[in-house]
């Protein structure tokens, strides 16, 4: 039973909130991606999936898609290539619905963690499948472990700093519908 | 914070692309380098064997296989990370999305025929 909904300002205010960290992690990603081509060439920490991770229980499904693209144009906008783009963008979409799905059926069951673990793992898995299917070759399969590996590694870390800040920040509290006065 | 549930789900996800890859990646024939541009083959060919392909397109790659291995040798693409992405001696893939191209190295199953060059 909730006592009113937030404002339209107000979850305005905490979108952008939310989208400005997607661009500063993206940012900041992007200077470390480099140290993973070892592994799997281009394969990034997904810092920045904390924002996308957060959106959901403080703004729902949508605007978590909405920050996910914001996050993808924020990484075109800052390495400019343009090809990068749509591969991001398919894992990104791929990842979002996932995360979506574990959201509003299983949210009992996993925390942030496990649903940002499963967000990492699709988002890298999206991006290898595009590049994959384009360029005709299955081969990338024999990076399925280190995809899985680094994304679901990645995506509970990120998971476990949501935790942290849904337990800091809890819906209500966000949301202004804190039952004490003031903040 | 971390719940039960969270752990199996990433063990889970691990176990699934480890299980995926056994059933079907493999083969362990001799290791192949083929080489697409815009998905065409532009070049296919043992990894044992020294080659130097140049391709043009966006953007000029050189790709070169040498003792057994084979890499971006040059490209002048902006972001070069096809360069970065090192030197491949076994399976695996390096590309220049830019310029469209992708090496893949790959190990056919023993008992099929190489393909002609």
């Amino acid at each position: 039973m909730r006592d009113k909904m937030p404002s339209p300002a107000r979850r305005a205010a905490i979108f952008g909130l939310l989208g400005s960290l997607a661009i500063v992690l993206s940012i900041l990603e992007n200077s470390i991606t480099g140290m993973l081509n070892f592994a799997v060439p281009g394969l990034k920490p997904g810092l920045a999936n904390l924002a996308v991770v957060l959106a959901l229980p403080y703004l729902g499904g949508g605007a978590a898609l909405a920050v996910s693209l914001l996050k993808a144009l924020a990484v075109f906008l800052a390495t400019g290539t343009v090809t990068t783009l749509w591969f991001s963008l398919a894992g990104s979409l791929l990842s979002v619905a996932g995360m979506w799905l574990l959201w509003r059926f299983c949210r009992r069951i996993f925390s942030l963690a496990g649903i940002s673990a499963l967000g990492g793992a699709l988002s890298n898995l999206g991006q290898v499948g595009v590049m994959a299917a384009i360029s005709n070759t299955p081969a990338f399969f024999y990076y399925l472990p280190a995809l899985a590996i680094f994304g679901v590694g990645f995506g509970m870390l990120v998971g476990l700093l949501g935790n942290m800040v849904l337990r800091r920040v809890p819906r209500e509290r966000m949301l202004g519908q804190a039952k004490k006065s003031g903040v | 914070m971390i719940k039960k549930a969270d752990i199996f789900l990433g063990l889970g996800l691990i176990a699934a692309a480890v299980l995926a890859l056994l059933f079907l990646g493999g083969g362990d024939g001799e290791a192949m380098v083929t080489v697409r541009q815009r998905g065409e083959i532009v070049y296919q060919g043992p990894l044992a064997q020294d080659e130097e392909i140049s391709l043009a397109g966006d953007f000029h790659n050189v790709i070169k296989i040498q003792s057994g291995e084979v890499f971006y040798a040059h490209s002048d693409c902006p972001g070069q990370d096809c360069v970065k992405m090192g030197r491949l001696s076994g399976p695996g893939q390096l590309a220049c999305a830019p310029n469209e191209t992708i090496v893949v190295v790959e190990r056919r199953e023993s008992g099929v025929d190489s393909i002609a060059g």
